[in-house]
């Protein structure tokens, strides 16, 4: 028997694929060469046929050759598939891919929740828990128990927005202890005593929240502000941990390597007190108040002012979002102008 | 606190450039909000000249032709109409430049070369006026002959003035002398105490009255732990002298008379308030400090006529009110330039009731501000000698010899011991004992050490803010400075975190939303009652708001008891600057709403429409507790979404499903599947919407289900629908809106779904297609519930509702495409058929369902 002429099945293989111009055809085209009856496989199955010294180089031959076939069947038919489709749908082909999408509504948080959610983020890293107090508060809480009393000139440091009206003095005992009295919270403080009303050392919180002041709204002022307060309190916590941590917390928020500095500051329910300003452009500016926990807070909560040492500090959400974003007019926040809220897409 | 430097100076030597000096003072607690300098703008252009030659002017009488050498290339020439101009005077001269005063105009004018009858001048010779030192004008300002000519005024006549802000606890602050001691301790200098003595050369002041009563008496101690009184008879009241002058004027007072600056220059300088009576116009020459007769009255300084409270203190003579105690003196013994016999008072009043009093009447002045924060009584003595030295000194006469000092407050002289342990507890570092003591007795606390580590400080009378050993750290701290303590981490054992569903479902909610395409807004806590009401279709709210007793303003005057007319109100004022081509308007908020607890429900019906007035009607309280502060979240859409070039039609605009999606989406994040369900018309108003402020034919009750079967909860947690156009309207909205609100502390309580996996089946499912009629008000919700409880059926989606010709009149198809599957074999069509039998027996027995064929 004469050896099967490979090349020349190739060259007539190659010249009938390049033939088939359709489905049909192409199917006929397998079958004849690549079919079960067809010529590879007949050969193939002929091989014990010949002798015995050509059937590795044959056998190979053929081989190599089925694949390359079934190869060229393949990428003939995907070439087949596309012309169909450019025929069928020739705008399918060539979208015009600057087109604009179809529109689908994006939604965004607030600014203020943004913010509130960043800053708590960083005091949670620094193994902080996170509890919310209520805004409607009484004036024992808000004032009196953060060393406060009724006619206190430090009651000039907050504005206050009431709901009961003073009581009537006792003409009896005038200087008597009045009524408690209602009031909207004017900062997240109160929260101090309520805390710790539950809680005992070690007690390390932020409390983030909304707070209102009898104040004229500017471009700096809003009569409803956020406010996160914080507070520490375990044994040997120093001046040293208030410093650090606030630091830290500046960094993790505004960016490492902003220059700090504390200067001596009152409040209250502190002692020492201090204001945490940092270096913003050429301008220092003021951002939180903060101190030592005053021992008698420590105290009244029924700890022990010589073993507990701790500190405090309250910083407005607001403010760290105008610097963060570069807001210059604190009324946007609650004008809720859609144009102003969807600037914040996507941060977070 | 208006401090000059140039004031400052007589007390302390300020050794620091001023941007430094003012820098530690803040650093250290006093802080300089601002640094202003007079005589800034003068620059070189007004300097000091001498008047070389004095000539008349040509056309008028009273002007003359100075020429004046002013370290120039040439004196100039220049006309002058002061009186007082002499030959051979050191004067301010400005240069044709210079920014002066205008008097007349107000503000400043720059100086321009002018003919002035006929003669050209071009610079000018100026008065205090002019300069801005102090009123006068009648002359010029006439220097010190040492000068040196062309030497600038701004060196010799300008000032720098710190503006101080005090914080409340620090009395001290509120005095130039103070802000000497604090920048004494700072710059490691002593401190020149002003000097107390004056000459007592009258007779000896009389402690008790022809008709043998006490000079003065304090009737109620309590409000008054000491009054000094001193008496100088025969002083002239006269205007002050310029240093005198100057001194008040730069610190923001305007000079009276030399009795009433003496008194306010010694307030301004040591913190003490004084005053000064018209010794002859009390009544028998007394003073009794008393607190007011029922319906007693008094006539102020400033003509203000003020009705007494029991509460408030007065100074009165024999008969009447000649002061209000620590706020303002009277208008019937005020000092007249016809005044000769003086009583000084010098006194102390308590800090809570000048505050009280001065804050009642509207009233807050220099004197009550000073007091409020609370004054050593020690403090009252020196004052009254520095003052009697300085009324000597300005308006002559004779003093008393002696003073009265009605005291009944005296204390001791505080002793505050601080161990070493506690200072290096809060400030965790050791300070050297050395250090600690020299800080110590800087700031004027005489400190003994006592080993083995206490240090003793010994309070000065003018720190009233010093009680306990942490004030002293305090002190030692501040002026060791912050910045020189290190920074450390918070180490040692981390506290337990608190859980709170309720915060953590609004964050989660807030998140849902805002990835569906939804803007969060936050708006004000406060709304009106009006906006309260609007809510309600018909009728008015029956939910009573708390109000505020001094809100910022009419348009919050209430707690908000819902979030709805925040949002809807933002809703609306957005909606304002949308064009269609910014597709649907989807606003959400989540936060409090405020419930009075206990507050009885206003009656709709028998409301009038005056809120105040129904509330008193119906006698309502809110209990007076904290109200509820509930969670709640409210959802607004509305508009259509926004054409695309990719879809030819106009999209249809947002209807009742696209917010039931939202809320499906939020429900399938949440783990808490939201069923809906129609209001039920409640007995015995049967008409009455159970939304009053939503379509009650498009409106549903959201329930979260739980369990299955005949075991399921339906826990009711908010409500949807569409706004009732009548409300629409009152919120100025155009166009179907769609609300949804949710309570979140409801929603909180409930145990999410737990996820738990189920093995796939391996088995085909079979599917069919069935067409099911009922009578039109059958909710689609019972079908599925019939069709979902079989556990062989997987699915059953509605693909289509039907009305018309097809079925039945006040009948309606759905069709619903099934699918069947077991997890442990192949259904078989016998299966199936069993089935389908099974389901359409109940549908029928359940709805009277028919199926509809083909």
């Amino acid at each position: 028997m004469a050896l099967p002429d490979l090349a020349a099945i190739e060259s007539d293989a190659r010249r009938d694929l390049a033939a088939a111009a359709d489905a049909p055809a192409l199917d006929d085209w397998r079958t004849r060469y690549l079919g079960r009856k067809g010529i590879l496989t007949a050969l193939l199955r002929g091989l014990s046929d010949l002798p015995q010294a050509d059937r590795p180089a044959i056998g190979q031959g053929a081989n190599q050759l089925k694949r390359a076939l079934e190869a060229a069947l393949t990428e003939r038919q995907q070439e087949r598939r596309r012309a169909e489709t450019e025929a069928q749908a020739p705008a399918a082909t060539s979208i015009d891919v600057t087109l604009p999408a179809r529109p689908h509504p994006q939604g965004q948080l607030h600014p203020v929740t943004l913010t509130r959610r960043a800053m708590e983020r960083v005091f949670r890293e620094m193994g902080f828990d996170v509890v919310e107090g209520p805004e409607v508060e009484w004036d024992t809480y808000n004032f009196d128990r953060l060393r406060v009393p009724r006619d206190h000139p430090a009651r000039d440091m907050w504005d206050t927005i009431w709901i009961d009206p003073e009581s009537p003095e006792d003409p009896a005992a005038p200087l008597a202890q009045p009524a408690p009295r209602r009031l909207l919270r004017t900062h997240t403080s109160p929260m101090q005593i309520r805390y710790l009303e539950a809680h005992q050392p070690p007690i390390r919180v932020v409390v983030p929240g909304t707070c209102y002041r009898y104040e004229a709204t500017d471009a700096a002022h809003e009569w409803m502000l956020t406010q996160i307060e914080g507070l520490v309190i375990d044994e040997n916590i120093s001046f040293p941990h208030l410093k650090g941590t606030l630091e830290s917390f500046v960094h993790r928020f505004l960016g490492p390597g902003l220059e700090t500095r504390f200067r001596c500051d009152y409040f209250p329910f502190v002692e020492p007190g201090a204001e945490l300003s940092i270096r913003w452009g050429d301008r220092w500016l003021e951002m939180l108040g903060a101190g030592m926990v005053h021992p008698e807070i420590i105290e009244a909560a029924g700890l022990d002012p010589e073993r507990y040492t701790g500190f405090a500090f309250g910083m407005g959400v607001e403010r760290f979002a105008m610097l963060r974003y570069g807001i210059e007019d604190i009324r946007n926040f609650y004008q809720n102008d859609l144009r102003f809220l969807q600037q914040f897409r996507g941060v977070s | 606190m208006k401090v000059p430097l140039s004031w400052l100076a007589d007390y302390a030597d300020l050794t620091l450039p001023v941007d430094d000096l003012a820098h530690r003072l803040s650093m250290a607690g006093a802080e300089v909000e601002s640094i202003d300098r007079t005589g800034g703008d003068w620059g070189d252009t007004v300097c000091v000249g001498l008047v070389t030659a004095l000539e008349p002017h040509p056309n008028a009488d009273r002007l003359r032709l100075a020429t004046v050498d002013y370290g120039g290339d040439a004196p100039q020439t220049v006309v002058c109409g002061a009186p007082n101009v002499a030959l051979g005077q050191k004067i301010a001269f400005a240069l044709e430049g210079a920014e002066l005063i205008d008097a007349h105009a107000g503000g400043t004018r720059r100086l321009k070369k002018s003919k002035i009858r006929g003669v050209e001048s071009a610079g000018m010779v100026c008065s205090e006026r002019e300069l801005g030192l102090s009123d006068e004008h009648e002359g010029i300002l006439v220097l010190d002959d040492a000068l040196t000519v062309g030497a600038p005024i701004a060196d010799i006549l300008g000032d720098t003035i710190l503006d101080i802000a005090p914080t409340p606890n620090r009395s001290d602050h509120f005095s130039v002398l103070g802000i000497a001691r604090e920048v004494a301790a700072l710059t490691a200098q002593t401190v020149r105490e002003p000097a107390l003595d004056y000459l007592q050369d009258g007779p000896p002041i009389a402690e008790t009255t022809a008709a043998q009563a006490n000079l003065v008496e304090i009737a109620d101690p309590d409000l008054c732990p000491r009054y000094v009184a001193t008496i100088i008879r025969g002083i002239q009241v006269r205007p002050s002298p310029d240093w005198l002058q100057t001194r008040l004027i730069a610190a923001g007072q305007r000079p009276i008379n030399n009795v009433v600056d003496v008194t306010n220059f010694v307030m301004l300088e040591m913190g003490q308030p004084l005053h000064a009576f018209d010794y002859d116009r009390l009544a028998e020459g007394r003073i009794i400090v008393r607190r007011p007769r029922p319906g007693e009255r008094i006539t102020l300084l400033d003509g203000s006529d003020q009705k007494l409270a029991p509460n408030h203190l007065l100074i009165a003579d024999a008969n009447t009110g000649v002061a209000l105690a620590g706020v303002m003196g009277g208008a019937h013994s005020e000092v007249t330039p016809q005044t000769t016999n003086v009583l000084l008072e010098a006194a102390n009043f308590t800090g809570a009731n000048t505050r009280r009093t001065a804050a009642a009447l509207k009233q807050r002045t220099e004197a009550s501000l000073r007091f409020e924060k609370g004054l050593n009584p020690e403090l009252a003595a020196q004052a009254s000698a520095r003052a009697m030295r300085l009324l000597l000194q300005t308006g002559g006469g004779t003093a008393d010899t002696g003073i009265v000092d009605a005291y009944p407050g005296k204390q001791p002289r505080a002793r505050v011991q601080l161990t070493a342990q506690r200072l290096a507890q809060i400030a965790g570092v050791d300070l050297p004992t050395e250090t600690v003591r020299s800080i110590l007795s800087g700031l004027g606390f005489p400190t003994q050490w006592k080993p083995p580590s206490t240090f003793i400080a010994e309070v000065p009378p003018w720190r009233t803010d010093i009680a306990i050993p942490d004030d002293l750290v305090e002190e030692v701290l501040r002026v060791y400075g912050y910045d020189n303590l290190p920074s450390r981490s918070l180490s040692g054992a981390m506290p337990e975190p608190t859980i709170d569903p309720r915060l953590r479902l609004r964050e989660t909610a807030r998140d849902a939303l805002a990835a569906l395409g939804c803007a969060e807004v936050i708006t004000y806590s406060a709304t009106t009652a009006a906006a309260q009401n609007a809510l309600c279709a018909l009728g008015t709210s029956r939910v009573w708001a708390i109000p505020l007793l001094n809100p910022m303003s009419s348009q919050h005057d209430h707690m908000r008891t819902s979030l709805r007319p925040g949002v809807l109100a933002s809703y609306a004022a957005n909606a304002r600057s949308r064009s269609r081509l910014d597709g649907p308007l989807q606003l959400f908020e989540a936060g409090k709403v405020f419930l009075p607890l206990g507050a009885a429900p206003l009656d709709a019906a028998a409301a009038p429409s005056d809120e105040t007035e129904s509330e008193a009607a119906a006698g309502l309280t809110d209990g007076g507790g904290l109200p509820l502060e509930r969670l709640e979240l409210v959802l607004a859409i509305g508009g259509a979404p926004a054409p695309s070039p990719h879809d030819p039609a106009e999209p249809p605009p947002l209807d009742l499903f696209h917010i039931k999606a939202l809320l499906d989406s939020l429900a399938t994040t949440l783990r808490l599947p939201f069923e809906y369900a129609a209001p039920q018309p409640q007995a015995p108003q049967a008409n009455q919407p159970s939304d009053p402020a939503l379509l009650p034919g498009v409106c549903a009750i959201v329930s979260v289900v739980q369990g299955a079967g005949k075991k399921a909860r339906r826990t009711p947690v908010g409500v949807v629908g569409q706004l009732d156009p009548v409300v629409a309207q009152r919120f100025d909205i155009d166009g179907p809106l769609f609300l949804a609100e949710l309570d979140i502390d409801a929603l909180a309580k409930l145990e999410p779904q737990p996820i738990s996996s189920s093995t796939l089946s391996r088995y085909p499912a079979v599917t069919e297609d069935l067409a099911i009629v009922v009578a039109a008000d059958v909710p689609a919700a019972h079908i599925a519930a019939i069709l979902t409880r079989n556990a062989l059926i997987e699915r059953a989606d509605l693909f289509d509702t039907y009305t018309g010709p097809q079925v039945a009149a006040g009948k309606k198809s759905l069709a619903y495409a099934i699918a069947y599957r077991a997890p442990d074999r192949t259904l078989t069509d016998a299966d199936v058929l069993k089935l389908r039998g099974s389901i359409i027996k109940q549908l029928q027995r359940e709805l009277q369902a028919t199926i509809r064929e083909g």
